[in-house]
Order: C-alpha cells, then structure tokens, then sequence
C-alpha cells in the first residue's frame, strides 16, 4: 500500500534515456513541459505526446509505467474535462435546459487532457529513468550560477540527497513498526476518521524517534568522514556531455520548430 | 501424537511480483509444529526466516499455499484475521524500536488493550507480563524512552507476552545485547514456554543458544526448508550443515571430530554438560578396561 506512493520511481535499465547527461534530462524536460503550452492546438499538441511516445519507446521501459503514474491524477484529468467540457463559452453544439455544450469547450478539455497526460508522463519519465542521487547532482550542477548570489546550492542538494535517500528507508521503518504494532493487534484498518488518525500514533512516534536517531547517527559519520560542506570538494562522478546527450537535445529542438510551425502554419481546424 | 499448533501447505511468498525486483523469498514450505514444542529456527540471512514467521500470524498474506493454526485457516477469513494476531505472538527483531507510549505500563497495556479486554484484566495481564521479564514495579511509570538498550527490549517483549499468545515467535531477540542481557532474555523466554506450555520459534544465529533450549530445529537455505526435526537428530547431520554454511554447535563439533578418531563417544552431544558427561563415562569405561 505505502510503496504505491512513491510516484516515479526510478526503474533499473540500461536504455539511450536511462544514461542521458541528468543536466541534459532537466533542461530538456523544462523545454518539453515549456512546448507543451506553446502549443495551441490539436496538431500541434499530437507532435508533444508522439514526442513523449518516441521518448517512452527509446527509454524501453513496460509501457504499463505510464498508465501507473497517471492513475493517480485520472480524478484531475477528469475533473479539468468536466469542467472545460460544461464552463467554456462559446457556439453551443448541444443544449438541454440549462447544460451547454460548445465545440470550443469539448476541444478545449481534449487539449487539456492531452497536455497533463503528457506532462506527468513526461517527467515521471524523468525520475523513471534517472536515479535521485544522479538528479540531485545534475540539479546542482545546473543552480551552480546562483552561488554567485550566495544561494548556498550545495548545501541545498546535500540536503535534497539525503532526504531523497532517506525515503525508501524511512518506507521501510514505517512497515516494519506497522507490522510490530499489528502484531499486537493494532487495528489501522476500521472505524471513523478520528480513531484511524489515533490510530496512527503507535507508527508515528516510533518513526519519529527512529528518524532522529538516524539523523545523529548520519551527522557524526559525515563528522567523522571530515565533511565539511561544498568549498573545495571534488567530485568521483564527473558529468559529460556526449553525443548523445545534443541528439536528445537537437531531438526536442526539432519537436519544438515542428510545434511552432504547426502553431503558424497548420490546419485552421482544432485550434483555440 | 501430539496436537500440530501449526502447519503449512505449499506456502510460497513472492516479494514485488511483476517488477525487476521480484523474489521469492520463500518457497513451497510445509512444515508442521507440534504444540508446546520449542522450535530454533536458523538460517542465512534473507534465506527466508522472517518472511516465514510473519505468515505464521497473518501479517503477509501468501502468495501460494496455506496456514493453519490450531487446525483453522488462517485465511478463510480475511476480516478475521485479528483473532491470530493475539493467538500468535510475534516479537520483531530490535523491537524496541516499536515503543511509543507515555510509559511503560502504557505501553505493555497495548496489546491487552487491543484485545478488547477489562481494565481489571490488562492490569493483571501487564504485571504478570512485568513479572516475568523481569521487570519491577518502579519500572511501570517510567518513559519507555529512558531506559536502556536492554531494558527497552524487555519492555517490547513483555507487550507482546501480556497478549499470552499461544504461539511466541521471536526473530533473533538477543541481537545487539551484552552477555548478560542475552542471558537474561534467553532465560525468561525459557521460562513462558515452561510455565504456560505455549509453543516458542526462536529465530537466532547462535547454534549454542539453539542447542540448549530448542526441542526442534528447522534450517531454511534458499527460501526453502532444508531439515526440520529433533534437535539432536538435525545436528548429527554436520556435513550437510556445513554445506549449507551452517555450523554446528562447537562442543558438537569436537565430539563429532572425536568420533572420526575412533573414540568411543556418543552420535550427538549438544551443550558442554553433556559433553561433560560422556566424557566422564568414557574415561571411567576407560579405567575399567585398563584394571
């Protein structure tokens, strides 16, 4: 039950996506997301999610993945349809007292459901296929600049790393003593609201007591290994920028000149 | 032929099924448990125990197979599956790390509490618990959080005996502790077997520990049973122990070796007071021989 939470996960291969540069991932993804809302009509919004799908298809990931990591916003999705569906003004090509339905408003919802399909798609990809340590570390890379501003970025990502690495294990502890508590009969399953969030105090605080234990114990093991923050600190890992990461690069490139076009030139039809 | 507490037919659990990450972490496992017997449970790391102890009070559902305790199935109602939790006592390994409550006596009560019993009766149920692991009346209102290391183990131990399960499981419960505690902890387990009858599973990577107290021993090696019996019958079978990894209680070695060279010992001694008996015996045949 709790493992379904975790939303993107990475996922181990081997694939073209899966060793892209991270810096490259995250800028390119920002670019896709950008493209995204750049275009304004059917044709040219059927360029991002075949964009996606290549992505997707490249990456070799099952493609079950996508359907997972959209389930979870499926009530947005349809929420955001209905809405645009019944509230956008416009011709009306169906009318029942007072529900009306404009062309505008089916297609705006279309547009709509297309672009958050592609938008969660497209950076659970992202996470899908990179680990969080690598994007942690691409992410520093790129806020680099902002140090300049005294934005203290390394300490920032240390921060993200270890929160990001600490998930799984806290998951992990969280079973663990909700098991230890169901084994003495803990009940997390029934009754009203008020009992199963009283219910939650016999995980709560072992977890919280556990958290902090880990946390003294992991400051004095980065204490003894002499850390001692960003200044001076090599790095084991060093990013590269290969051909393949300006393939990707030139890829989107292409994907976004296609989409601009098609928002200039394409068919007047299925356009807001 | 005594009643079986527990059985399982065919039970195989797979972890993370139809992910890169599935395994199975136990496989096709029957065995049955006689009532009031005390079961060592030993194996490798990951080999399967404690994915096995937690089926045994329904905390994992199986993916194949089936459980009874005390002749029901465990599974023919999932809504009732509570009722197995109080039968079937499960002690995780460092359960300390499972207290919360204000205080001891809080915490102990949980279990009792959960069973849905008087008040009158989770009071008797906690000092008895208290009682038996040994801990004393002034311990009752301190914070389970100030304790130490050991005293905090008896605490959770004590939540899970004042449930009076008929079944106590334990996974590994001396980890991490002194000597002494080790002792201490070992004893009072011996000891609710003793005076309740219930049936014990102790999960531990001492053979010596095993040797002493364990009627039966059940070996797991890759998922899957690999010996269930007498104690002194599995700890004959040195050489299939020693491939799996496992070892053998040391004094059981030795003798073992001195049976190789000829001496005239007996097949299986499992602690050093029987070690010391057949030894004495021997040397008085010995002497006999030599008159």
């Amino acid at each position: 039950m709790i493992k379904d939470i975790t939303f993107g996960q990475y996922f181990p291969g081997d694939s073209i996506i899966h060793r892209l540069d991270p810096r490259m991932k995250l800028i390119l993804i920002i670019a896709y997301i950008v493209l995204l809302f750049v275009a304004d009509g059917l044709f040219s919004l059927l360029i991002g999610a075949a964009m996606a799908v290549v992505f997707y298809a490249l990456s070799k990931l099952p493609w079950k993945l996508v359907i997972k990591c959209i389930k979870p916003i499926m009530p947005i999705i349809i929420f955001t349809a209905v809405l645009n569906v019944f509230f956008v003004e416009g011709d009306p090509i169906f009318e029942w007292k007072f529900i009306s339905v404009s062309g505008k408003g089916v297609l705006t919802a279309v547009l709509m459901c297309i672009r958050i399909i592609c938008l969660i798609a497209g950076s659970s990809l992202l996470t899908y296929t990179t680990t969080p340590i690598a994007l942690t570390d691409g992410l520093e890379r790129l806020l680099k600049p902002l140090q300049k501003i005294k934005v203290p970025v390394h300490e920032l990502s240390m921060m993200m790393t270890i929160a990001l690495r600490f998930i799984p294990t806290l998951i992990d502890e969280t079973q663990k003593i909700m098991a230890a508590q169901k084994a003495r009969g803990a009940d997390m399953e029934s009754g009203n609201i008020i009992q199963r969030a009283k219910a939650l105090i016999p995980i709560l605080i072992p977890l919280f007591v556990s958290a902090f234990r880990r946390a003294d114990e992991l400051a004095l093991a980065m204490e003894c290994r002499c850390y001692h923050g960003g200044e001076g600190r090599t790095r084991m890992k060093q990013l590269k920028l290969t051909a393949k990461d300006f393939g990707a690069a030139l890829f989107v490139a292409g994907g976004f000149a296609a989409i601009i076009f098609m928002n200039m030139f394409g068919p007047e039809v299925f356009r807001l | 032929m005594a009643e079986k507490i527990i059985k399982t037919e065919g039970l195989s659990y797979i972890y993370s099924a139809g992910t890169p990450y599935e395994h199975r972490a136990i496989d096709n496992v029957n065995i049955e448990i006689e009532k009031g017997s005390f079961v060592g449970l030993i194996g490798h790391t990951g080999s399967g125990k404690s994915t096995l102890i937690q089926h045994l009070n329904g905390l994992l559902k199986p993916s194949e197979g089936k459980i009874f305790i005390g002749g029901e199935d465990l599974w023919a109602n999932p809504k009732d599956i509570r009722r197995f939790r109080f039968k079937v006592g499960l002690v995780f390994q460092y359960p300390e790390h499972q207290l919360f409550e204000e205080t001891v006596r809080k915490d102990i009560a949980f279990g009792p509490k959960n069973m849905g019993l008087s008040e009158e009766e989770i009071e008797a149920r906690v000092i008895e618990a208290a009682k038996l692991t040994g801990l004393t009346e002034d311990y009752l209102e301190k914070s389970p959080f100030e304790l130490s290391g050991g005293e905090k183990r008896r605490v959770a131990i004590a939540g899970v005996l004042a449930m009076r399960p008929e079944v106590l499981i334990l996974d590994e419960p001396t980890a991490g502790l002194d000597p002494k505690g080790r002792e201490f902890i070992l004893s009072e387990i011996k000891n609710y077997h003793d005076r309740t009858g219930a049936t014990v599973i102790l999960v531990s990577h001492s053979m010596e520990d095993v040797a002493r107290f364990a009627s039966h021993v059940l070996i797991m090696n890759h998922s899957k049973v690999a010996m269930y019996g007498e104690t002194r019958e599995v700890f004959k079978r040195v050489e299939e122990l020693c491939e799996i990894g496992l070892e053998v209680p040391q004094i059981s070695r030795v003798f073992a070796k001195l049976r190789e060279n000829g001496a005239n010992v007996p097949e299986s001694v499992l602690t050093v007071a029987e070690a010391k008996e057949a030894v004495l015996k021997l040397l008085k045949k010995g002497g006999e021989e030599n008159d």
